[in-house]
């Protein structure tokens, strides 16, 4: 055999390659891969119980779902609309449960532990019990508001109350925005608040003074992850409401996979795909983008000065 | 060689991964060599030709489109299963069970997609036959039949035009889609108690009554609806937002457009209909049995009036706080059992057009992308056509009356045991005014039918009157439809 000597920097390279290959081929072949084929598919015409029948379109289901569909602007509208009111309810709520867990007491960890526990239940029995939860006539949510005198709220049957009442259910994922909060609210010097106390600041001021601005670079990964995900919702819409009442929860992804899975138009799915693709990383750009005028990195500033 | 600089290793990894990325790409954009892509019906394979030499293999039937995969359901096919093994050696049947509707529907495509097809559909719908018949999924069955010497006229008349998907084919089509497995015919299920508490007599169980219209049921509908003050919905002062029983509950008013003359699709003229003054009628008389007479509890209000369990109307009805529901036979064992109260099923109510009820018909049917066609059929033959086996099959396992003319009866004499107080000779009386048409196929099945809810919700939920929707839901439809004459053709007669 020949002897194959290799520098050190090579054998490193190598080693290199070696440990990322089973991640690299994994993401090549089931991500990358599949995320490119839907690229080319979009641009066909192809249905998947009639192969023989695929053309080439161009970027024809893109002109067909932008400006020949009106469904695609009202799914647009709806998923918008329940982000924006579920992405802000999410940030608020995280931030003030972090503040509440953050308060050192016996038995702390339990509590912790409690608020995580939905963020790793999820899926259709969740959809579920929310659906019990929000019976008009016999849930909990409308037996819970009845004590105030509120009645008659359709929830999932009303065209006006279907998406509060899944911005309602998207706080069931709440832990997870509250610990990322938690993580950094931890890493706050104390001393900063007991000198601030000093100075005469009261509670609320040292909460917008210190605490705010010092999480910012979890508000930042937290309005992130939250534009994406929600986004993408679909188990809720596709079990309770399945779009309806008409398509007042008709969410963006349940269209693309009615389109993909009911009518089979693979083509026309991937289009629809891509442009949501497209949607969420012009977002997650312009989030980046701002989060260099309001996100405070304790690091960055020390290296300037 | 110099050692590989950052830069260096990630221009490399990029080549590799880019050379790695267009093979999959380009393997799915070519895609594999599917079904002909004729849109007419598909030639009978060349080994479909009817020949009667032995046949052996697993033929694999994919149970899950609608009925058939209940606990007490299995024993019968797994029974018959085993008797067609130890008939035929070397053949077995294989089913592939799939409790979810929905899931199966979709499954299918998937596994025709993946070239992993089953080799019959048995029991199908004929919404589930429709929501593939323009695809070239379902293998015409005529010249198997022909070849057999089997005709349709084996079966009961109730079951030829849907049979032969008339709306695809054409009327004068010799094509068979699928060999009829059940009837379900739908009957007016009441409770006994709750007429005679309020003194009104019961309906009729025979077909030929003139006077028992919607109106009429309507009439009765408000006197046994009653509020949680024991007010009736035909008296002063009755509350609709506290109702404690409903008159009516589990009906589909659908049915009711037909009954007052309208209909979705005209196959000649290739037009919706939906527009239609009869449509209109009929989709505002049902809306208005929930919200202007409140006295049909759809599946929010019936949670209201009893709750407990997965389907509403299933707890409302067994909580004796529903007067009539619509029975399809297809639900005898669920909304017939654990009743604590007397019930009985009488005729549907006359429309002002049509006395009209449903007809579900389930079929066989053979996937054409199957590779085990002549075994598939003899399948059909022996649990559809053998008149024991099919008896068995309908009655015993699926709770249908049997499709099989000489075979009708079987179904009284096969449920009267377990209701006995029932007179299920209705559901037998129902085939002479019962259409599977709202199950028909038209282009665009399944687009058109999204669309239902799409516009129609806020007609059902009081928002809108249905002359106002209609126009939108029939422009969109039509387009539709139109969408798919561009791209398809029915199979020339």
């Amino acid at each position: 055999m020949p002897d194959i000597r290799l520098s050190p920097d090579r054998r490193e390279a190598l080693a290199a390659y070696v440990f990322l290959s089973p991640w690299a081929i994994g993401f090549v072949l089931l991500t990358a891969g599949p995320m490119l084929a839907s690229l080319v598919l979009s641009l066909t015409d192809y249905r998947l119980l009639e192969p023989n029948r695929m053309a080439w379109v161009g970027v024809g289901n893109y002109e067909r779902a932008l400006a020949g569909d009106p469904l695609v602007w009202q799914a647009l509208k709806v998923t918008a609309y329940y982000v924006g009111l579920s992405v802000v309810l999410e940030l608020v709520v995280g931030f003030g449960l972090a503040l509440v867990l953050n308060i050192g007491f016996r038995g702390i960890g339990i509590v912790r532990t409690i608020y995580y526990l939905p963020a790793v239940i999820s899926g259709v029995a969740v959809s579920l019990l929310w659906l019990l939860i929000f019976q008009p006539s016999s849930g909990l949510a409308n037996a819970g508001l009845g004590l105030f005198g509120v009645a008659g709220i359709g929830w999932v049957y009303s065209t006006t109350w279907v998406i509060p009442a899944f911005v309602l259910m998207s706080l069931w994922g709440v832990g997870r925005a509250a610990f990322i909060y938690l993580a950094i609210l931890q890493r706050i010097p104390t001393n900063l608040y007991e000198a601030a106390k000093v100075d005469g600041a009261g509670r609320f001021r040292r909460l917008v003074r210190i605490t705010l601005p010092l999480v910012t670079p979890a508000i930042f990964i937290n309005l992130v992850l939250a534009v994406i995900g929600k986004f993408q919702i679909f188990t809720e819409g596709f079990v309770i409401s399945e779009g309806g009442p008409g398509t007042s929860s008709l969410f963006y992804v349940l269209y693309v996979y009615r389109n993909a899975f009911r009518y089979f138009e693979i083509g026309y799915a991937s289009a629809l795909a891509w442009i949501l693709f497209a949607i969420l990383m012009a977002l997650t750009a312009m989030v980046f983008w701002t989060g260099r005028r309001w996100v405070y990195y304790e690091g960055e500033r020390s290296a300037t000065q | 060689m110099s050692p590989l600089s950052r830069r260096e290793l990630i221009k490399r990894a990029s080549w590799l991964s880019a050379g790695l990325l267009a093979s999959p790409a380009v393997l799915a954009a070519c895609g594999r060599a599917g079904p002909s892509a004729s849109t007419g019906p598909a030639a009978p394979p060349a080994s479909a030709s009817g020949s009667s030499g032995v046949v052996t293999g697993t033929t694999q039937v994919l149970v899950g489109f609608g009925t058939g995969n209940a606990p007490d359901q299995i024993p019968v096919q797994e029974e018959l299963a085993t008797a067609y093994a130890a008939a035929r050696p070397g053949a077995s049947i294989d089913y592939l069970r799939i409790p979810d509707t929905d899931e199966a529907q979709r499954k299918l495509g998937l596994l025709i997609a993946a070239d992993d097809a089953p080799d019959l559909v048995l029991p199908t719908g004929l919404y589930g036959i429709a929501l593939y018949l323009d695809q070239n999924v379902w293998q015409d069955l005529s010249g198997l039949m022909a070849a057999y010497g089997i005709g349709l006229e084996l079966f009961h008349e109730a079951t030829h035009r849907a049979a032969r998907a008339v709306n695809y084919y054409g009327a004068d089509s010799k094509a068979v889609v699928g060999l009829p497995a059940g009837i379900f015919t739908h009957a007016m299920a009441y409770n006994k108690e709750l007429f005679a508490q309020a003194g009104i007599p019961e309906p009729p169980h025979k077909d030929d009554q003139a006077d028992w219209t919607y109106e009429r049921q309507l009439e009765i509908a408000r006197a046994l609806t009653v509020d949680t003050a024991g007010k009736s919905a035909d008296m002063a002062g009755f509350d609709p937002s506290k109702v404690a029983q409903y008159g009516l509950g589990h009906w589909d008013t659908g049915m009711m457009i037909r009954g007052f003359g309208g209909s979705v699709y005209d196959a000649a003229s290739r037009r919706m209909t939906i527009a239609d003054d009869r449509y209109a009628q009929g989709l505002q008389f049902g809306a208005d049995l929930i919200n202007v007479h409140h006295v049909l509890a759809n599946d929010e209000l019936a949670a209201g009036v009893a709750a407990g369990a997965d389907d509403p109307q299933l707890a409302a009805w067994r909580s004796g706080k529903i007067a009539m529901i619509d029975m399809c036979a297809c639900d005898l064992l669920s909304f017939g059992v654990d009743t604590q109260f007397a019930w009985d099923v009488a005729q549907w109510p006359r429309g002002p057009e049509r006395l009209v009820s449903h007809l579900n018909l389930d079929v066989g049917a053979i996937v054409q992308q199957s590779d085990g066609y002549d075994a598939a059929w003899q399948v059909l033959q022996f649990l559809l056509v053998d008149p024991a086996n099919g008896a068995r099959l309908s009655t015993e396992s699926y709770g249908a009356m049997s499709p099989l003319k000489a075979e009708t009866g079987t179904f009284v004499e096969e449920l009267k045991p377990r209701f006995p107080d029932v007179d299920l000779q209705v559901f037998v009386d129902a085939l002479d005014h019962s259409t599977p048409e709202q199950e028909e196929w038209f282009p665009a099945f399944t687009k058109v039918n999204d669309m239902f809810g799409q516009y129609l919700d806020a007609v059902y939920q009081g928002e809108a009157p249905a002359a106002d929707q209609l126009p939108a839901y029939q422009e969109a439809a039509q387009q539709a439809v139109d969408d798919w004459f561009e791209t398809h053709t029915v199979p020339p007669a």
